[in-house]
């Protein structure tokens, strides 16, 4: 059913697709603490540089830059709000006609939250490129996950095309009937409802009988559950996140007393 | 409510029957939806709540809570989006408040739609703008900015333009957020319905 999920893993024979996952969230976790606790973009630049190593050994270095274009209006947006309009701004850098002030501390603030922004997203899409939600999931149980949780997660990454496929279903029968989805803002509102009606109304159906076909399987028993997908934490996976715990520590010593 | 319990953790893990949990995830799909369909329609608002609040009124303020911020930590997973989960914090306040005045009873009277509505719509633009702005500089890269940017531009102070802003947008799409929803369970055929105990509170 893998064409069912939602999904952006590529699947690749590479080091990193290897390793537990909980290895590589641990990882981009960090990266994303680093981002809020680094001093200033300059550093956080620095731990962008990370991800030419580890998109090499993962085999997807190009993939990962993928999402980086949707960032282009966010900057100039960012900068244009961040250097007009920063709200501690001091630090005045030019004046610009209409009485616009243009700040430096403004821009440089844009370049912290900018340069924030680029690396959560490219490490974001690195773990979910290298890491199959399946092991994830199974992975995070092992350390104490909820079933529940785990069943929302991989459930969810189903349905959504489910839901988006029953939706397509629903818009091509009411028009058959007649409903308009065009025209001005009123009438595209009214047509709302015709949509969205049947779609809850079938969801409940739904909630409802895969409650009972769960409960047939003793989803809410105590006993120990199996996993599809098998994952185990080696040694090398302790390893790398005590290396990569302490590799932290020591970016923000460094980062702070420099 | 679980205030009053003694085990209040039994009651609260009470809440997330199988039922209840099967309903997250299609209400996370509905969430999604309701994005999907406002870019296929051309609306200016996302509706990306609409599930949440269809959780609250089904399972109660804490399924719709969890759920709604499950929304956003599933989206994360699935497309590498990290920023996501920060964002999820306005979902799960958009559940939790939703599902308090489920729990209420306010939600008996259809012109109480509006004023819960309007009041998830304040809520979530003031804790969406805290989150924007030390996430993401304050830009969002939608329609909201260009109001942002007219709230800016005539001459209001940084915050009072984010948080004005949103709330000019969030209000329209929280109040259809509410009756959509709404509207469904008021109609909800009798052997559903009565599956799901927070629904007695609004039929």
């Amino acid at each position: 059913m893998a064409s069912n999920i939602l999904l952006s893993y590529v699947h690749k024979d590479s080091y990193f697709h290897k390793i537990d996952p909980s290895t590589k969230l641990l990882i981009t976790v960090l990266v994303i603490l680093l981002t809020f606790i680094l001093k200033n973009y300059i550093h956080i630049m620095i731990l962008l540089l990370f991800i030419f190593p580890i998109g090499i050994k993962s085999k997807v270095l190009r993939m990962v830059f993928r999402p980086v274009s949707q960032l282009f209006l966010i900057f100039i947006l960012l900068f244009i709000i961040q250097g007009l309009f920063y709200p501690l701004a001091t630090d005045k850098l030019m004046d610009l006609p209409f009485g616009f002030t243009l700040w430096k501390d403004g821009l440089i603030n844009a370049a912290n939250v900018g340069s924030r922004l680029l690396v959560m997203m490219v490490f974001g899409f690195w773990f979910v490129l290298t890491t199959h939600p399946g092991d994830l999931v199974s992975s995070l149980r092992k350390i104490g996950l909820p079933n529940a949780l785990g069943y929302i997660m991989i459930t969810t990454l189903q349905m959504i095309p489910r839901i988006q496929s029953q939706m397509k279903t629903i818009i091509d029968a009411q028009k058959s009937r007649g409903l308009e989805t065009t025209g001005n803002l009123i009438k595209k509102f009214k047509s709302y409802l015709p949509l969205l009606g049947p779609l809850f109304m079938g969801s409940v159906q739904q909630a409802v009988e895969k409650s009972m076909a769960l409960e047939a399987r003793a989803f809410s028993s105590d006993c120990p559950k199996t996993n599809y997908r098998k994952t185990t934490i080696h040694l090398k996976d302790k390893i790398i996140m005590i290396c990569a715990v302490a590799l932290s520590i020591i970016g923000v010593i460094l980062s702070w007393t420099l | 409510m679980a205030k009053k319990s003694k085990n209040w953790l039994e009651r609260l893990m009470g809440e997330f029957s199988t039922t209840a949990l099967v309903l997250i995830p299609i209400c996370i799909g509905i969430n999604q939806i309701g994005r999907l369909i406002s870019t296929a329609l051309q609306l200016p608002i996302y509706l990306d709540t609409i599930g949440t609040v269809f959780m609250a009124m089904l399972a109660g303020p804490w399924v719709a809570g969890v759920g709604g911020f499950l929304t956003n930590v599933v989206t994360a997973i699935a497309y590498g989006r990290p920023t996501s989960v920060f964002f999820g914090i306005v979902q799960l306040a958009v559940g939790l408040i939703a599902g308090w005045f489920v729990y209420k009873g306010w939600l008996k009277k259809g012109i109480n739609v509006l004023w819960t509505g309007a009041l998830i719509a304040v809520l979530a633009a003031l804790v969406s703008s805290v989150i924007v702005v030390y996430v993401r500089g304050g830009v969002s890269a939608s329609g909201v900015d260009a109001v942002v940017a007219v709230f800016l531009a005539s001459g209001q102070g940084f915050w009072a333009s984010i948080i004005s802003a949103r709330i000019l947008t969030e209000m329209l799409d929280k109040i259809i957020a509410v009756f959509i929803p709404w509207i469904s369970v008021k109609r909800l055929p009798e052997k559903y319905a009565r599956l799901f105990k927070y629904t007695t509170k609004i039929r």
